[in-house]
């Protein structure tokens, strides 16, 4: 079996708008930056899985996965949202073969948001992926 | 540093019935939301127990926000102080269907640390098999 949370991270790291953004700061199985992180350093991506399902006969993972995109203020904490936006509604990387992405989806439009314990903002939004089991 | 105070009244994630009567779509509802505190619970996500007695369901025979707990002070079982909580407004009544929501203010943090809410919908919808499925807004 896959780890998902390695597909969708190499899937978004060859995203040259995204990457151009928050660099190798794409960080997996996270509800918050990990520790040295400032939003100074510049932006950055985290995510993890709320659920999801197994398809067809389990030849398809489909999780469902939770990002929060970071940002200085919110206008860069937005332009990091709209290139995952981008990166995920447009499927950009899907022509090289997907990195073991079969499709990917947003399931929700971001909301600006802060983090109660930093103040740092962010934007949540939600997508669907699909992706190769083995 | 304040709580930042969220109302995430968007439609995150919805539960698609076939055919569903409004008693039928009010049962599941209520599974929804009694699952949910179930999840709450078994995630350790309790202190004052305000967020899991946020809990309400709105639609066309049912509205329980006004069971919910006001906003006010309430004591924390991990800290023994008191600390202030507060609790969002309704959202708008459920058009053809019913909302199922937490209407302490920082439960979107509490989704986003573990999800309880979604994950109820997941359970409820395996529960029901076929008939019932999950579809994002």
């Amino acid at each position: 079996m896959i780890d998902a949370a390695v597909v969708i991270q190499t899937y978004l790291l060859a995203n040259a708008p995204l990457v151009t953004l928050v660099g190798t700061r794409i960080y997996p199985e996270r509800n918050v930056p990990p520790p040295g992180y400032k939003p100074s350093d510049g932006g950055c991506v985290v995510f993890r899985a709320r659920g999801g399902q197994a398809l067809a006969q389990g030849s398809v993972l489909a999780p469902s996965v939770q990002f929060k995109c970071y940002g200085m203020d919110e206008p860069t904490a937005n332009a990091v949202y709209r290139a995952l936006y981008d990166a995920i509604e447009r499927n950009d990387g899907l022509s090289g073969g997907g990195n073991g992405v079969k499709s990917c989806t947003i399931e929700a439009l971001g909301q600006t948001l802060s983090e109660p314990d930093t103040g740092w903002l962010f934007v949540l939004t939600f997508a669907s992926f699909w992706l190769g089991a083995d | 540093m304040a709580q930042p105070k969220v109302n995430w009244y968007e439609n995150d994630v919805r539960l698609v019935v076939d055919d569903a009567s409004d008693e039928l779509v009010d049962k599941l509802a209520f599974q929804v939301l009694g699952q949910a505190g179930i999840n709450i619970q078994q995630n350790g996500q309790i202190d004052t127990g305000f967020m899991l007695n946020s809990g309400y369901v709105i639609s066309e025979r049912s509205d329980t926000f006004g069971d919910t707990d006001p906003s006010g002070s309430y004591e924390s079982s991990k800290t023994g102080q008191t600390v202030q909580r507060e609790r969002v407004d309704a959202p708008r009544p459920a058009d053809g269907g019913a909302v199922v929501g937490f209407a302490a203010d920082y439960a979107a943090h509490q989704e986003m640390k573990n999800a309880y809410l979604y994950t109820a919908v997941e359970q409820v919808a395996a529960q029901q098999g076929a008939s019932v499925r999950i579809k994002p807004r």
